[in-house]
This record gives structure tokens, sequence and C-alpha cells, in this order.
């Protein structure tokens, strides 16, 4: 099993298999395949699973139980769907199994998760949403906040569809729900995250 | 849920919608009712859904990358399972399938010949005994599969027990011995010598073998749990909740029992469960050479 980052531009040349061909190649034996796939989607499986969480350990925990879980079923993945869609729909269920779990469990005050690290979720910025054309920063990390007060369903249908910008019909696969389920926890959320946003607001503007 | 939104489902779902496991380790997730209205409102967001997209877009425009801790953690789990998948399948291992067990299953008069010939089950109950540093290890990590039983491979989840005992049954009537009415020549010819439950025309029997140093492994571990290793009709190698799990079906008299423990389990481990299965009319016991 090789590191899984490094390669690519500026270390180790690309592997020109396709993400299919890497998988088989894992299941037909190859020590390395698995680990290139790794290499090549780790950065956007983890920024999924942080914002689908909202928790830098719970994000760690998850990428690592779903990639290794990947590794051990995937002489079972059929190639029904595209690598990148099988990859994530085990990292979002394990961050939302991980968030039912949790859920049983008093839920941490969310400004104890400031300055936990430039990954982490941005908290306890100034409220100042603008409707410029280009987002504020403060703007961009107020929505962040707001959104970890949202329902995991709710806020795993929008890191895929607004966030990352998966096709609602992927994101559906990854959930797997229906496509209107998708649409509409994307719909709710969104006028739940500008609720708060609103509210947040108001209180500033009072405050 | 409506029969729209069941319509609009995408294509090719493996697990269900209670969040079970499906085969390639992915599970699925509940619908929810319809939302005509939500809907709407996705597809044609207002003023406020619209700037919630475009804060939400800005924000993921932003590069998150792999922290190297997370990424070291990563590398050695990986590295672990990578180890654990190679020790338990060996580079170019090939197994029988149950589909291919079931595309036998119309060959049940050969096996009847075979078994009216007699069945020689070799070393049933024989402990392999471990040699570490030249030394006999005090407890067996390794038991001999009888030559009748089946080394198997699914890529079915076994965390329901429908699954379970479906896939005991499927075993076990591979294994049931049927009504044999053989031609007097063939009788005769059966009759010549001992011959394994294997029909002859059975060679997926030998890409089976490579699986044996495992289910061997495995046997070890049912033994302790009670499982008479002569008894046991079949071993096949699935998942449980997406971890490598092993399903021992084995058989005394007119009882039969799958029993499911995780694929690397050692002796002394707890099993995963333990299911009783219904035994197919017409079925034989497993005999084995030392009578267990």
């Amino acid at each position: 099993m090789t590191p899984a980052r490094g390669g690519g531009p500026g270390g180790t040349p690309a592997d020109p298999r396709s993400d299919a061909e890497l998988v088989a190649a894992h299941v037909a034996g190859d020590p390395d395949a698995f680990g290139e796939v790794v290499r090549r989607h780790a950065d956007r499986l983890w920024a999924v699973a942080l914002r689908t969480t909202g928790d830098r350990e719970e994000a760690a925990d998850a990428v690592q139980d779903a990639l290794v879980s990947a590794l051990r079923a995937a002489d079972r993945f059929r190639g029904d769907s595209a690598v990148t869609t099988w990859l994530h729909r085990i990292v979002v269920n394990a961050c939302l199994d991980r968030a039912r779990r949790r859920a049983v469990r008093p839920t941490r005050p969310l400004e104890e998760e400031v300055g936990a690290g430039d990954d982490a979720p941005r908290t306890g910025a100034a409220l100042a949403v603008v409707a410029d054309a280009t987002p504020s920063v403060e703007a961009r990390l107020d929505v962040t906040r707001a959104l970890a007060r949202l329902p995991e369903a709710q806020r795993a249908a929008l890191v895929l569809v607004d966030m990352y910008d998966v096709p609602v019909a992927e994101a559906a696969e990854v959930l797997g729900v229906a496509v209107g389920t998708v649409k509409s926890r994307c719909s709710r959320g969104r006028t739940a995250l500008a609720e708060l946003l609103t509210a947040r607001e108001r209180a500033g503007g009072e405050g | 849920m409506s029969e729209d939104e069941e319509r609009v489902d995408p294509p090719a779902p493996r697990g269900d919608r209670a969040g079970r496991a499906a085969e390639d380790g992915s599970h699925r997730g509940l619908d929810e009712p319809a939302d005509p209205v939500a809907e709407a409102l996705f597809d044609a967001p207002d003023h406020d859904q619209a700037r919630v997209r475009e804060l939400l877009r800005a924000e993921g425009a932003r590069p998150l990358t792999l922290p190297d801790d997370v990424a070291a953690r990563l590398h050695d789990a990986l590295a672990a399972a990578q180890a654990e998948r190679a020790e338990r399948e060996p580079a170019g291992a090939t197994v029988a399938s149950l589909a291919a067990a079931r595309g036998r299953r119309g060959r049940r008069w050969q096996r009847a010949l075979a078994v009216a010939a007699g069945v020689t089950v070799l070393a049933g109950g024989a402990v392999a005994v471990d040699r570490l540093g030249g030394e006999p290890a005090t407890t067996a990590l390794t038991e001999r599969v009888p030559a009748s039983a089946k080394v198997l491979e699914t890529g079915q989840d076994v965390a329901n027990v429908a699954v379970v005992r479906d896939l005991a049954e499927e075993t076990l009537d591979d294994a049931v011995v049927g009504e044999p009415e053989p031609a007097p020549d063939e009788g005769a010819a059966a009759a010549t010598g001992p011959r394994l439950l294997s029909a002859p025309e059975e060679p997926a029997a030998t890409s089976a073998e490579d699986q044996r140093p495992a289910a061997e492994r495995v046997l070890a571990c049912t033994r302790e749990l009670g499982v008479a290793t002569g008894s046991v009709v079949s071993v096949t190698f699935a998942a449980f909740r997406g971890d490598p799990a092993a399903v021992v079906v084995h058989r005394a008299g007119e009882e039969a029992e799958a029993v499911v423990v995780p694929a690397d389990c050692r002796p002394g481990d707890e099993p995963i469960s333990r299911v009783d299965v219904p035994v197919p009319d017409g079925g034989d016991a497993p005999t084995s050479s030392d009578g267990s």
C-alpha cells in the first residue's frame, strides 16, 4: 500500500490507469492500485466528510472507516456507478452513521470548535452576510457555521449538491435516495440556512 | 414514498432503503415523503435560496487538503487492511461462487452415484499442528477442511438471518443425496471404489482449494465453538456489515446450523451469530473417515 498522498503533479508520475482499472487491479492483487485511487480522491473525500460531519475527528474516523471498508469490499464493486460515486457513497454513509450514533450524546457547542485548525469548520466569525456577487469571507464562514446546525441528511445533500456541484442524480445515488428527496432536502436546507443567517443578521444589527 | 419518487430513483441500488449494507460496502438511506413545494423551490430558487447556494458554493471552492496526521492514520489503516486481505486472499486465488454452485444443482444424480459408492471424507477432525520455531503450538490454528466440504465465496452481506439461511440451504441442498436409482452398469461402476462427494464433473473444487487455507483457520475457530469438523458441509466467505466473515454450515443427523464468524476468527473468539437451518429432505449428513 502506497501512501495516501503524494502522487501526481510534482511527485510520482500519475498512474495512467482509470479509477475503474485501478480498482480491478486491486482486486486482482496489485498492492498499490487502491492507494492510487485514494491518492486521487482523498482531498475531496476529506472535504465532503469534514463538511458533512462538522467535526475534524469524526471526519477523520469516517474517512478511515469508509476507505478501509471500500478496500475490503472492492471485489464486490460491480462498476454500475463511477468509482468516485461509490467512494463518496461509502464516505457519506460513514459520516451519517457516525452522526446517528452521536445523536444520543450531547452535541458540542459550536464555539468549542473555534481555532481547531485551518481545516476545521469555521466558527465565531462576525456576522456579515452580504448580497454581493462575491460573498465575503465572513459570509462564507457564517454559512458554514449555520450548516452545522442542520439535520445531517440535509447537510449531506447541501454539501454534495450546492457546495461541491455534484449533479442531483449522482447525489441521489451517493445518498441512496430518490432524486426528489435530494431536491427536497436541499431546498429545505437552504431555507433553514437562510432563516439562520437572517436571524444572525438581525442579532448582529441589534448588537 | 410516492410512485414518482420511486420512478426517478437512480438505477442499480444494491442495498435497501432500510439502511442495510449493500454488497459493495455502501448502504442506502431512506426516502422521505414527496415535497412538491420544496422540489419546485430547488428548481427555481427564490432570492434567499439563491443567496445560500452562492455562499455554499463559495465555501466549497475553498480548497481543503487531507491533513498530514489524518493521511498518516489512513495510510496505516489501509496498509493493515491490505496485509490482512493479502493473507486471506493470496494473489491469483479463485474460489467457487455460489452462482456456480447453483449451476451444478442439476447434476444431483451424479452426486447420488458418488455417494452410493461411498463417500470418502479425508481427515475429518484432524488437527493440523502449527509449528512455531520447530515446536508444536499449544493451540492448533488450523483445522483441515473435509474434502467433501465446499469452500465458497459470496458477495452477499450476512447481517440478515434470512440471507444466512438461504446460503446454508443452498449448500445443504447442493450436498443433498438424491434418490439414487442408477442404471445397473452405472451403479456397478460407481461401486468399484470410494469417490469424493464432489462429482468428477465439478472441477470447481480445484479452484476452491486455493481458499482452503483460510477455511482451515476458520474451522480451527469453529471447532472451539463446538462444531465437529467432520460435520462441516461448507465454508462460505462473505461479509458481515462490510467486514469479512465466514459462514460455516454443519450438520448432524436432521439438524443443521450456520455459524457466522469473522473471517479472521481465531480459536477462542466468539461467533457473530448462530442460525438453525432446516435440513432439506433426502439429505444425508456428511460422514468423515473417523466416523465423526
